[in-house]
């Protein structure tokens, strides 16, 4: 019954995380393209002398890996290497965090934004110690608007 | 909820909403604080997050209080 209980939930996260993730990065890159126009720049220093306004711009996500994922992920840690079930989640947030952040700063009229930097943090949840819950991404940095 | 996105995967919204929340709060709190000190403007924010347990985070924003000319 427990590994009746324990396969359903390894299939239902294969399918329905497999397809949710597909479709996320469907929409990620459909508006990554469509964002590509708006610049976020990591350099520190400021442009000079420019008349434009800035502005604190910020986006987050918190995303969860799923069951499958998890499971995947446990096995790894047995034999050691690269969490290559993990590396989406974290791309993904990542990706999705900076797009929420150039959203923002678009609405404002911004031209481009400085400084970007980027958050990651575990939201502790899960039975086990171990077990990556979710993870937050923050993307902040500073838009100059016109 | 956070429950069953434990298993399917995806974005836990509620979690997205709450952070972004608290976040607003520790930047009014920082420009409060540079306000009372006769600040007008704070250089180089930064956001940092830890976790204190399970349910529970700090959420804490600084910077540079100046004022600009």
């Amino acid at each position: 019954m427990d590994l009746l209980i324990f396969l359903t939930l390894l299939a239902l996260g294969y399918g329905i995380g497999r397809h949710a993730e597909k479709k996320h990065y469907r929409s990620i890159i459909q508006r990554e393209t469509a964002l590509n126009r708006l610049p976020a720049i990591a350099s520190k220093i400021p442009p000079p002398r420019s008349t434009h306004k800035p502005m604190l711009v910020s986006g987050s996500v918190v995303i969860s890996v799923d069951y499958f994922k998890r499971f995947i992920a446990g096995l790894r840690n047995l034999v050691g290497g690269r969490v290559t079930s993990y590396e989406p989640l974290l791309d993904r947030a990542r990706r999705e965090a900076i797009l929420r952040m150039k959203e923002e700063a678009d609405q404002a009229g911004a031209e481009y934004i400085f400084n970007v930097k980027l958050e990651t943090s575990r939201i502790a949840q899960g039975n086990r110690r171990n077990s990556l819950g979710s993870v937050e991404v923050l993307a902040y940095g500073t838009a100059f608007i016109p | 909820m956070a429950g069953l996105k434990n298993i399917f995967g995806g974005e836990l919204k509620a979690y997205t909403e709450l952070l972004q929340e608290s976040r607003q709060e520790a930047v009014d709190r920082m420009v409060e604080q540079a306000n009372s000190i006769g600040a007008n403007a704070v250089l180089n924010v930064r956001f940092s997050t830890s976790s204190i347990s399970a349910g529970a985070a700090e959420l804490f924003a600084y910077g540079t209080a100046v004022v600009l000319e």
